[in-house]
């Protein structure tokens, strides 16, 4: 008789992990499992050995980005805050009227950047802070791969902008309301998801004869 | 449908009174958490980890048509704060005096998770018992927002005279006469009457008086926006109904503000009922017509610009 191994399943390795709120983000800081939950909280740890850490309290967690070292979180307290491996949450920013962070990016080089409303923060690495106001609400934020130039969707089209330059944002337009972003590992290509079921692309210029060529994917 | 929370829209020209029914609502007690969207935080007086600011931000969808808005903040907000669904049993959204309660309404209908997880219960709009006729003249955002409501909250009563009131009372039935209307001062009436009202409950869309059924209809041609109501005395044809009212609100979407309707459909037993916001129609088949109640069908449009005798037309070709 020949015996077949049984294939190991995927499941065997499954550990179902009651989170008991909305769980916004699911990342690993410093190579720990961490969940951001909406009730404001991040359960912290592997199964069994877990510890929910209040971050944001009853106003919630709203938004959560992460990078290999940390996770980032916004809530309804108008706080940015940042936690990694051992759990300890550093507050990045607090806005002085406690208005809904919209959106949050991180990047891996330590750039992080948030929105409430038309307005967008950065923070580098040294904590230097910079702003800047569009003229509709920034609905999603992404870094460009080495941490200097952040990507805002925003109704009509999204934004480049190089938050240490004075060098006012380069403007992708297309029409219509663009919900959130992504750029290509390369960052040659921007991509944004959109109110209508699409989503919409950007070429960036490789050579300055090059122009912006688009992408329409809808479905 | 039932476990959708219930949205209710705060409407309102400037100083007509909303705060003061904003601070009633969450000051009563009446055992009810609600989370609140308000556009100027401070205004209320009530400390709540459940109060956002909102900036009415509207979308045009990318269909090329002016009419087709959703408000691009409320569903970012309300997915926000349906991640945090059991902390609260309502939501309230106060808009500003000069916002078009249109797109706020058609949010609902156009955003497939806002639908999904979240019902208009009414659109409430206060009105000044003494400036609304001065502001029906000079602000369509005035105007807008009687066409649009559910309940009128008729307030500052005890600043005019009985006859004043009247007068009011006529010009806001001649823009719209299926409201719910209560007349006050200081906002001062039943919470129930406000909230959970259901108004958009297609089974529970507000029967249309027959008072302001043609013959008894108020001509007020100085108002720009007019309602209109008609009435078949029995059934309609579905299959001649459907093409019709698609049509018309296609290409008069931008000119209609609000229809409404209930049907009696040839050999179906259950009364269809029909609303529409500009080009978006939801319609459903509800309960039976009762015993005692005479198959009729009655629409109500509410709009800008809209040919009477056309639609009247129209509406009456349908019969079956
Ligand atoms: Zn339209």
């Amino acid at each position: 008789m020949i015996s077949l191994a049984t294939p190991a399943s995927l499941t065997q390795h499954v550990t179902p992990l009651d989170a008991g709120s909305h769980v916004i983000a699911a990342a690993w800081p410093g190579g720990v499992p961490a969940l951001a939950l909406a009730d404001g909280a991040v359960m912290l740890g592997v199964p069994g050995l877990q510890r929910r850490i209040d971050v944001h309290g009853g106003a919630g967690l709203l938004v959560a980005a992460s990078t290999p070292g940390r996770l980032v979180t916004g809530g309804g307290d108008g706080r940015v805050c940042s936690l990694g491996a051992t759990g300890e949450p550093a507050e990045i920013h607090r806005d002085p009227k406690g208005g809904w962070i919209d959106a949050v990016a991180a990047s891996p080089t330590g750039s992080v950047a948030w929105s409430i409303g038309k307005r967008v923060t950065t923070c580098d690495d040294k904590g230097r802070l910079k702003t800047i106001e569009l003229s509709s609400t920034a609905q999603g934020l992404a870094w460009f791969p080495k941490g200097y130039r952040l990507a805002i969707a925003h109704y009509n089209g999204a934004s480049l902008w190089f938050p240490n330059t004075q060098t006012p944002p380069e403007f992708l337009e297309w029409k219509g309301a663009h919900l959130d972003v992504s750029i290509s590992v390369d960052g040659r290509f921007v991509v944004t998801s959109m109110q209508e079921l699409a989503l919409h692309g950007w070429r960036l210029p490789s050579k300055p004869t090059e122009k912006v060529a688009h992408m329409r994917m809808s479905g | 449908m039932s476990d959708k929370i219930p949205v209710t829209v705060l409407t309102g020209y400037l100083g007509a009174g909303k705060t003061t029914l904003l601070n009633r609502i969450l000051s009563e007690p009446h055992g009810k958490k609600y989370a609140v969207i308000v556009n100027e935080f401070g205004e209320i007086g009530i400390d709540n980890d459940l109060v956002v600011g909102a900036d009415e931000e509207v979308f045009e969808m990318n269909n090329g048509c002016i009419c087709c808005t959703v408000r691009g903040d409320l569903i970012r907000i309300i997915d926000g704060l349906m991640k945090r669904k059991g902390k609260f049993d309502a939501i309230i959204v106060e808009t500003t005096g000069l916002a078009d309660p249109a797109p706020v309404a058609q949010t609902f209908f156009m955003d497939q998770d806002v639908g999904d997880r979240a019902r208009l219960d009414a659109v409430v709009t206060v009105a000044d018992a003494k400036w609304l006729t001065e502001r029906l003249k000079d602000a369509p955002e005035a105007k807008n927002q009687i066409a649009f409501a559910d309940v009128i909250i008729l307030n500052k009563t005890d600043l005019v005279t009985p006859a004043e009131l009247d007068a009011v009372e006529a010009t806001i039935r001649a823009i719209n006469p299926a409201a719910k209307l209560h007349r006050t001062t200081k906002c001062a009436l039943p919470i129930a009457d406000v909230l959970d009202r259901n108004a958009f409950d297609l089974d529970r869309i507000l029967d249309i008086e027959p008072d302001f059924l043609e013959e008894g209809h108020h001509h007020h041609h100085a108002e720009d926006i007019r309602s209109m109501s008609f009435e078949i005395r029995g059934d309609v044809d579905p299959d001649k109904f459907m093409p019709w009212i698609q049509d018309l609100t296609q290409v008069k979407g931008g000119d209609i503000l609000r229809c409404k309707g209930i049907l009696a459909f040839r050999n179906e037993p259950k009364r269809f009922v029909f609303q529409g916001v500009h080009m978006i129609l939801d319609g459903d088949l509800q309960r039976d017509w009762r015993a005692d109640e005479t198959r009729v069908s009655r629409a109500v449009f509410i709009g800008r610009n809209l040919d009477r005798e056309e639609i009247k037309k129209g509406f009456f070709a349908t019969a079956a």
